[in-house]
This record gives C-alpha cells, structure tokens and sequence, in this order.
C-alpha cells in the first residue's frame, strides 16, 4: 500500500490516458454530439412550435376578421336586395296599374262601341218594327222613303227625350 | 482465507483476489510473482477495459432515442457534463470528456473491491499517485494554455503589481509552487486511503465471518461484509466524486477569471 514505485505509478498514469484516449473517442465525442443534436432538435422544435402556435393565432385573427367582414358585406347585400326588391315591386305595381287602367280604358271604348253598336240595331229594328206596325195599322200603301224619314224624325225626338 | 492472508501480507487483512490466491498457492513461480507485483495495474486495466469495450458497444454510434444501456451511459455523460459545466461554465464542456473519465474510472476502480476475487486499484497510492500526477500535469498544462507561459508564471508568483509584490516574489513563489505540488499529493492520500480503509473494512468483517463460522462448525463463512456494501457503495461513489471535483476545481482555479462564468 505504501511502497510507491515510480514504475507503477507511470504504468498507472499511462493506462488512464490511454482509457481517456478510448473514451474521448467512442464514448465521449459520439454521446455529447448525440446529447448537444437532441437538445438543439428539442429547442428548435420548441421554438417551431412556438411559431406556429403564433401562426396559428395570426390565422384565427385574421379569419375572425375576414368573416366579420364577410358577415358585414353579407348584411349590407341583404339591405341592398331588400331596397332593391322594394323598388322592383314598387315598379311592377306602378307597371301592373297602368296595364289594368290601360285595359279599362279599352274596355270601356269596346263597350261604349258595343253599345253605340246595339243602339244602331235597336233603332232599326225597332224602325222595322215601327213600319211593320204602322202598315199593318193603316193598311194602306205609303210612300216608304217619306215615312221612313218620318218616323226616323220621331224616333230621334223620343231618343232626345230619352236622354232627357 | 482472508485472516490467512492478512497474516501472509503484513498483517492488514484484504479480501484475497485471484492474483493473491494464485501467489499464495504458486508463490515461486515467477509468472505469478510477476502477476502479483502488477497487480494493481492488471485490475486497473480490467476495469478500463471493461468501460471501454462497454462505450465502445453501446455509445460509438448512438441512436437519436436512446435505448438499453446508451440511456445509463447518457444519463451518466450529461450528469458528469452538467456537474463540469457549473463549476467551470460553458468553456468547462471541453475538460468533461478528462473529468468524466477520470470519475468513471476512479468509481468502478473503488466498486471493483466489491466483485469476489477482484481488488480495488485504487486501494493502492500508485493507482492513486499515477491519477493525480496526471491531473497535476493537465492542470499545469491548461494554466499555460490558457495564460500563456508568462501569465502562468505570474499566477505562481503571485501576480505582482507593485514594488510589495515584487518583494513578496520570493515568498509567494515557493508557496504557490508547493500549493501546486500538495494538490496531486492530497488527491492521492485521500482516495488511497479512503479505498483501502474500505477494503480492510471488508476483510476484518470476512474474517470475523470465518470466525463465527468456525465457531459454529459452519462449513460456510458468514458473509458479515455484505453489511457494509452499502456504505462502500455511498463511500465509493463519494470518494470518486470528491477526487473529481477537487481536479475540476483545480482547473478552475488555473483558468482566466472570466472563463468561470
């Protein structure tokens, strides 16, 4: 224990730097690397993460808003089709009116027309009614074309009469 | 055994190992005699061969996720790393790999004693000697590297600035130059005995066991040593570290003040 021997002592010496020789070369430069990479791949993917955590709120933000803006230009195409729609319909019933006022109108000259017509065919029937009347009445043969004029004159006075 | 051969070797009572049980039975041939006066350094080289062969299999070409023993190798490594790197600070990183070696292979040295028919190296002062001269050596070599031959020598002599200082030269070299030479000394006294008082230790408490057994007309010894492996185990480890430490703090104390930081 005691007896020291310089042979030994350097022997001893010699063999730790040979083990530190070994070592440094399979033990300590590989598990240090390996040590130093994963630690390095832990913070970068930290760090990636950490970004993409950021990114990820950035994108959440921005489509927040994007669909706020969405949300309001939907509303305000809404407002605009409903004035839209208030006018169209407003012009389709101004349009519908003058079509119904127009078809009024024309009805109205059709049966004014009808009627004007029908007076027409009642004085004359009711002229050929009247000479039939008359000459069955007088039995006697008269001058038509003076009678008619006649009778003609007395239907016309009882028609101004009538209006009366 | 262990009393026969404590009264064959001097009296101290060790636990016998292969090499002593072979010299005790062939004490005259001179291949055993040779065995047994290198002793020390053939369980030395056992140790570091074993550490070797064991980085050599399991940490030459590490995986990204480590697996089996490249976890405990790792876990060592970065340990050793973390403990170098406090006491020196990032710039430490390139004295782990001598300070990691030194501790891994003063430990299993000092955990050897605890394997039947293997001694503990470092029981002996020229396991002990040999180690801490070499620290003495790299801590001498990093002063000059990292002050430069002049800024080394003005560390020994105390780093004098003014007319006092150059005065006290004459004082403070002598003493920083014995400071420097006690440190390797110190490192060996205290690890050599340490270990040895463990292996004694071991051996009285086998050879009390080999007296209850005979006591007892036992045909096997009570193994009495078994009660104190923890502690060696605790003492082993200690010891180790304290002989680490010691050698970090000695770089620290050799290196520039801002590299410590």
């Amino acid at each position: 224990m005691l007896q020291l021997d310089l042979q030994q002592i350097l022997s001893q010496s010699i063999a730790f730097l040979l083990l530190l020789l070994v070592l440094r070369r399979f033990a300590w430069k590989p598990l240090l690397g390996v040590l130093d990479a994963r630690r390095q791949k832990i913070e970068d993917d930290l760090r990636q993460a950490a970004q993409q955590r950021a990114e990820t709120i950035r994108l959440q933000q921005e489509l927040d808003q994007r669909l706020g803006q969405i949300d309001q230009e939907a509303r305000t195409k809404i407002q605009q089709a409903i004035i839209e729609g208030k006018r169209v319909a407003v012009e389709v019933q101004e349009e519908a009116r003058a079509h119904a006022r127009t078809v009024i109108a024309k009805a109205k000259e059709t049966v004014d027309l009808e009627i004007a017509k029908a007076r027409v065919t009642l004085r004359d029937q009711v002229t050929a009614m009247t000479l039939e009347a008359a000459q069955r009445i007088l039995q006697q043969k008269l001058d038509a074309p003076a009678d008619r004029r006649l009778i003609e004159a007395a239907l016309d006075e009882l028609e101004r009469q009538g209006r009366r | 055994m262990a009393v026969e051969h404590a009264v064959a070797h001097g009296g101290i009572p060790e636990l016998p190992n292969v090499i002593t049980v072979l010299s005790d039975r062939w004490h005259d041939s001179p291949v055993v005699a040779f065995l047994h006066q290198w002793e020390n350094l053939i369980f030395a080289a056992l140790v570091g061969l074993t550490l070797s062969l064991a980085c050599w299999r399991y940490a030459r070409k590490p995986a990204v996720v480590p697996r089996g023993w490249q976890n405990l190798l790792e876990l060592l490594v970065e340990g050793i790393d973390r403990f170098v790197q406090s006491l020196l600070g990032h710039e430490g990183r390139r004295y782990t790999p001598f300070i990691g070696t030194l501790f891994l292979y003063i430990w299993l040295m000092n955990l050897a004693g605890l394997v039947p028919g293997v001694k503990s190296s470092t029981s002996n002062l020229n396991t002990t000697v040999g180690l801490a001269i070499v620290v003495f050596g790299y801590v001498q070599w990093i002063g000059i590297r990292a002050n430069g031959l002049r800024g080394y020598l003005d560390h020994l002599a105390g780093s004098p600035r003014d007319v006092a200082g150059w005065a006290l030269v004459p004082l403070m070299l002598p003493i920083h130059l014995l400071g420097e030479l006690v440190k390797p000394m110190s490192l060996s006294l205290r690890l050599g005995f340490n270990v040895f008082a463990e292996d004694v230790l071991l051996g009285v408490l086998a050879g009390l066991g080999l007296a209850f057994a005979a006591l007892l007309h036992s045909p096997v010894g009570v193994p009495l040593q078994a009660l104190v492996f923890p502690l060696v185990l605790i003492f082993s480890t200690v010891q180790a570290l304290v002989f680490s430490l010691l050698s970090t703090v000695y770089i620290a104390l050799m290196l520039p003040h801002k590299a410590h930081h």
